[in-house]
């Protein structure tokens, strides 16, 4: 019997130390780095006819506001997603390597650090970090899902050579269930969805040539 | 003293405990002044309550607080040449459910407390320069802002006062061109628990970067509601300064 314990632990422990590898490098040789922050868990914007203008008055549960789902996109699920996705290639960051933080920045670090938030990181090296995410209703425009994501790429120095922050916009037409006692998987499933594309389309909107000042 | 170090009223009640501490104490428990509406099921609040104390740096504190609570309710509103109403209202919606979203952001509560602090409210406010100041992190319920009329900030000091974020208002007018207004409120209660002093007002600067176009870099944009916030406040605190210290009335 202890044999066979001895042969399972060490057939499982190198399968456990591969997949902390992947989830952290890709390339292991590779020296430029992409670290990868998620942010803190949705949060909501509403206004309605009678009820609104309440920041967060979804997520707390106030009467009068969309009833969601509980914890529908919390920051261990937005990990997940932010693992199974190729960011570097998402970024067009080629032979980047990939470090996904599993908690959030403080908003005041996010916004507030001039130069590199990782002071001993390698010298090829950008930020992706996950600011907001937010459940968006009104009774005009309906229900999205609104990323804001930010961006920062340092070239051996201490200042960014290429910065860019905005929004993802992706439409919800099942988020959240029409009724509070329905199953909310479907629902709960979208908005994961959502949360991946917005990444496909932040690369994408990352790539696109600036356009003209407003 | 209440608050005898640097960080000494650090509270981090994660939402859950504080709904299910609210339940234990039955129909009994009554909402502290301003809390949050404790209808609300409060299912998914995370966000840690946190009331820190920050004392003065070059001189020793002499009793004196001001409290601060960030605001809970930003609204935009976008008129084009139909003057507002629904039909404008609705041409703009969208527009507008997005600018909401992106003053929810920027100017999350660290933000407007960070921004408020980078100020020399002392001396703004023509407050002693003894005076600590008491960040809570979480807003005042919107709907309690006029009907509560004694101290929101659990203390004894003799020298105590309050100021309350109450509104962040974007407004896009075909003619004014684009603006934030914040409404701010002080209060003054001295030593007592009636309200000595109490000054309401906005403060409104224009805006010439947010909102920012869809897919375009915002970071500017969003970065220029702070910087906007921190000037209706100067300007809202210039206004209180001059304000006549007349007896409230109850």
């Amino acid at each position: 019997m202890r044999w066979i314990l001895e042969a399972l632990a060490a057939v499982m422990a190198p399968l456990h130390a591969a997949y902390a590898v992947e989830s952290t490098a890709d390339t292991a040789a590779a020296p430029c780095e992409l670290h990868v922050w998620p942010s803190g868990p949705l949060r909501s914007t509403y206004y309605g006819w009678v009820h609104g203008g309440i920041v967060d008055g979804s997520v707390q549960g106030r009467p009068g506001y969309p009833k969601l789902p509980d914890q529908p996109l919390t920051t261990a699920r937005q990990v997940e997603i932010l693992h199974s996705q190729d960011l570097p290639a998402l970024l067009g960051l080629r032979g980047f390597r990939t470090v996904l933080h599993d908690q959030p920045l403080e908003s005041r670090v996010l916004r507030g650090t001039v130069g590199r938030i990782l002071a001993n990181s390698p010298p090829c090296y950008a930020e992706l970090a996950i600011d907001d995410v937010f459940f968006q209703a009104d009774v005009f425009s309906g229900a999205y899902l609104k990323t804001l994501v930010r961006f920062r790429r340092f070239d051996a120095g201490d200042t960014p050579t290429r910065t860019f922050g905005t929004i993802a916009t992706e439409k919800l037409t099942q988020f959240p269930p029409a009724k509070s006692n329905a199953d909310p998987a479907d629902a709960v499933a979208e908005l994961s969805a959502a949360f991946g594309k917005s990444l496909t389309d932040f690369g994408r909107m990352l790539a696109a040539p600036p356009k003209r000042k407003h | 003293m209440k608050y005898p170090g640097l960080v000494l009223g650090t509270m981090l009640l994660a939402g859950s405990v504080q709904n299910a501490c609210a339940q234990e104490q039955g129909s009994a428990a009554t909402p502290a002044a301003g809390a949050p509406d404790q209808s609300a099921t409060a299912q998914q609040v995370q966000a840690p309550v946190e009331v820190i104390a920050h004392p003065p740096a070059d001189v020793a504190a002499d009793g004196c607080e001001l409290h601060i609570w960030p605001a809970q309710r930003m609204t935009s509103m976008t008129t084009g040449l139909l003057g507002g109403g629904l039909l404008d209202a609705a041409i703009h919606g969208n527009r507008d459910a997005t600018n909401r979203t992106l003053l929810a952001s920027a100017l999350d509560s660290p933000s407007q407390l960070d921004a408020l602090q980078a100020l020399d409210l002392r001396t703004e406010l023509k407050l002693t320069p003894g005076t600590t100041i008491i960040t809570h992190s979480q807003p005042v319920d919107r709907h309690t802002m006029n009907s509560v009329k004694t101290r929101r900030g659990e203390s004894p000091s003799k020298c105590y006062s309050e100021l309350i974020v109450a509104d962040v208002f974007y407004q896009k007018a075909a003619i004014y061109g684009r603006s934030l207004r914040t409404l701010f409120m002080v209060r003054d209660f001295g030593a007592g628990e009636k309200i000595a002093f109490e000054y309401k007002a906005w403060g409104g600067n224009g805006l010439k970067l947010f909102p920012p176009k869809e897919g375009e870099d915002a970071v500017a944009a969003l970065d220029e509601l702070v910087s906007v916030f921190k000037k209706n406040f100067q300007e809202y605190a210039n206004n209180e300064r001059k304000a006549p210290r007349a007896p409230v009335k109850s």
